[in-house]
């Protein structure tokens, strides 16, 4: 991995700015501990110089001035290591007293370095500092100064500090960052690699998960939902291409061998018409499971939400009953409708669709369960919901099938004999959808039990 | 009757207007929409047959362009579009019935001989007669030879229809369509089960049927004469 590719990497760039941001504001910090510190001892400093100042000026004056003379001459002697520098000078500028000679006139504060200076005492440093002043007396000028070293000192401690205070900084940051620089990597590189892999075609590789429940598993939690969401639809599409391609194939191949039976038998002409015919069913049930996904595609595309208008569920599912129990009554079946909803059951549609959708279900029911049957239809209401339940004594669907029912041209093994196209579920789990609602099957203890639930707008 | 039809496949063409031409009637046949407008505004035709799809213009804007030219005469709609979308779009610029292919001829003869007969400008029939069958479209009332018989709402609506069509046949869709509002193939016999019920009140207990089976198509009323 070169420089580059690292800078393009969102974590290390992350650390980097964090580390540099952090860096310069432990320098900032220093920076301000230091001024306002060493203002501080020079403040101190100059105290003590003014005090010292006011001590000896007080025998300023006609009569005391000797007196200050020999005071100062035997400080300046007294003072071994000359933490103070002291000059007392006449009017005329000559040197009177002290362990210092000749320090340049100013009325301002000054830093004298110790090597500048003629010390009669001569020890210490030779760039030790002196912070010193004039002050004006009557019969001439004294001058003091202290040693500044203090400040120094203090400065190079801060200096020695900030030096191992900012490398151990980086370091630490430098780990740190690494650290979750690399950890967020991972993750990243772990939910890429999958990624990858499914634009290869591996449609069932997911990303992986840390447990942690944070954003990043958020993400992946979606990203593996929309996965799963678009395996399901890719497998819908093959199962449905292979499917339609199975269920075509028969009456196709039933048409040819009929057309071909037409052509041998075209001497007869009852045959002949019995053959076309024949032909012309063949080919209006092929028409018809085209027609059926069709529809059903165009359900799914929602386009027809558009015209949704209110409808009154009660009314829709007595005029199912109305069609359909004269149809039940010649299959020796029963088929009944009740409520227990009072007013009417709105609910937001397209009525033509949802009396397809019950219509389905019904018919389902008459062709599917032997004479005997009895089918009910029946509407309630819950807190924000209309339950209808259509329900029959039949053989119901096992356990283990009714998720396959509504796959596109899906049949049960004991319905292949009976003509259907497997798409009837298929539509009404299309229309259910289309309106919000949702479908179960269930066992009705003997019979099947199907349950839709249309929210309440 | 006279019939122009609008359909620019050759095959499909060619089975339409032989079969309209055994039936005796007379079709002139267009495969360009632009000419189509032209002579539809220009002649008096009986039905105008219209595919959806046309080269250089639409079905669609045909149809609006002869209905803003003022002419009422009824369009039967072909489309292979066969979505509630598209049949609605149809029926909204102004096709009076549509029909999706492939169809049986029977289906289509059906749908346009009761184009031809529906009263397109004169006032609503109240009063429908086959026979001695009479039903009132206003009081609800149905008599056959004198005596009242009741039928429910939807065998009624059943019955209004064929007597609308009477003497021509009325297919199982068409049906479907106009007295179910299902535009859908059902899988169980409903339009058989109600034209049984209906049979056994106005026909069963009298000497002469009136409901007849067109096998392959659907069903007509006539009195037979």
């Amino acid at each position: 991995m070169t420089a580059r590719d690292l800078l393009k990497r969102t974590p290390f760039r992350l650390a980097a700015t964090f580390s540099l941001f952090f860096i310069t504001t432990i320098l900032a910090l220093f920076t301000v501990v230091y001024l306002v510190a060493s203002a501080r001892l020079v403040a101190d400093i100059r105290d003590r110089v003014e005090t010292t100042l006011d001590s000896l000026a007080a025998l300023d004056g006609e009569r005391t001035f000797d007196d200050l003379v020999g005071l100062v001459a035997s400080e300046s002697e007294s003072v071994r290591d000359p933490d103070f520098i002291m000059e007392l000078v006449d009017k005329k500028g000559n040197f009177l007293a002290g362990n210092v000679r000749g320090v340049k006139d100013s009325n301002q504060w000054m830093t004298l370095k110790r090597a500048d200076l003629f010390l009669t005492l001569d020890r210490g440093e030779p760039d030790d500092e002196f912070l010193a002043i004039w002050r004006p007396l009557v019969k001439g000028k004294l001058l003091v100064g202290s040693d500044n070293s203090e400040v120094k000192q203090m400065k190079s401690f801060l200096q020695k500090l900030l030096g191992y205070g900012l490398v151990a900084a980086f370091l630490a940051i430098a780990l740190c960052a690494t650290y979750f620089a690399r950890e967020t990597q991972h993750r990243i590189d772990a939910f890429a690699r999958p990624l990858a892999r499914v634009s290869q075609g591996e449609i069932t590789a997911r990303v992986p998960t840390s447990g942690q429940q944070d954003d990043i598993d958020q993400v992946a939690l979606q990203v593996n939902g929309m996965l799963g969401n678009l395996q399901r639809l890719i497998e819908n599409v093959n199962q449905s291409s292979s499917d339609i391609a199975h269920d075509l194939k028969k009456p196709l191949g039933r048409l040819r061998q009929r057309l071909d039976d037409a052509r041998r038998g075209a001497g007869d002409k009852v045959e002949f018409e019995g053959a076309i015919e024949g032909a012309l069913n063949d080919i209006d049930s092929i028409s018809e499971t085209f027609d059926a996904l069709l529809r059903i595609t165009q359900i799914e595309a929602g386009a027809r939400k558009a015209r949704f208008v209110t409808v009154d569920l009660s009314l829709l599912l007595a005029d199912v009953r109305d069609v359909y129990d004269v149809v039940a009554e010649d299959s020796s079946d029963r088929l009944t409708y009740s409520t227990t909803c009072t007013g009417p059951a709105h609910v937001r549609g397209d009525p033509e669709l949802l009396v397809q959708l019950f219509a389905n279900l019904v018919e389902n029911s008459i062709r599917h369960c032997p004479g005997g049957t009895e089918i009910s239809i029946h509407l309630t209401t819950e807190p924000g919901i209309y339950r209808v339940t259509v329900a029959d004594t039949g053989p119901g669907i096992p356990e283990a099938e009714r998720d396959h029912v509504f796959r596109r041209l899906y049949r049960l093994e004991r319905a292949r004999s009976t003509d259907g196209s497997g798409l009837g579920l298929s539509l009404v789990a299309a229309i259910v959808e289309l309106h919000g609602a949702k479908i179960d099957l269930g066992d009705n203890a003997p019979g099947l039990r199907a349950e839709v639930r249309f929210p309440i707008v | 009757m006279r019939i122009l039809l609008l359909e620019d496949d050759q095959n499909t063409a060619a089975y339409i207007l032989k079969g309209l031409e055994e039936e005796g009637h007379t079709v002139d046949h267009l495969a360009d929409g632009r000419d189509a407008v032209a002579q539809a505004v220009a002649e008096n035709y009986d039905v105008i047959i219209l595919d959806r799809m046309l080269p250089s213009l639409d079905g669609l804007a045909i149809i609006k362009t002869i209905r803003s030219a003022g002419r009422g005469v009824p369009v039967l709609f072909l489309t292979a579009l066969g979505g509630v979308d598209d049949r609605v779009e149809g029926l909204d610029a102004g096709a009076d019935d549509y029909l999706v292919k492939p169809f049986a001829f029977s289906e289509l003869l059906a749908r346009v001989n009761a184009l031809a007969r529906r009263p397109h400008t004169k006032g609503e029939e109240t009063r429908l007669k086959v026979g001695d069958l009479e039903i009132d479209l206003v009081s609800r009332k149905v008599t056959r030879g004198g005596d009242v018989i009741d039928l429910q709402p939807r065998e009624f609506r059943l019955l209004e229809v064929l007597m609308r069509n009477r003497g021509r046949v009325v297919t199982r869709t068409m049906l479907l369509e106009r007295v179910w509002s299902f535009h859908f193939d059902p899988k169980t016999s409903v339009v058989e089960t109600h034209i049984s019920r209906l049979r056994a009140k106005i026909d069963k207990p009298y000497r002469k049927e009136l409901i007849h089976t067109i096998r392959g198509s659907g069903y007509t009323v006539h009195d037979g004469t």
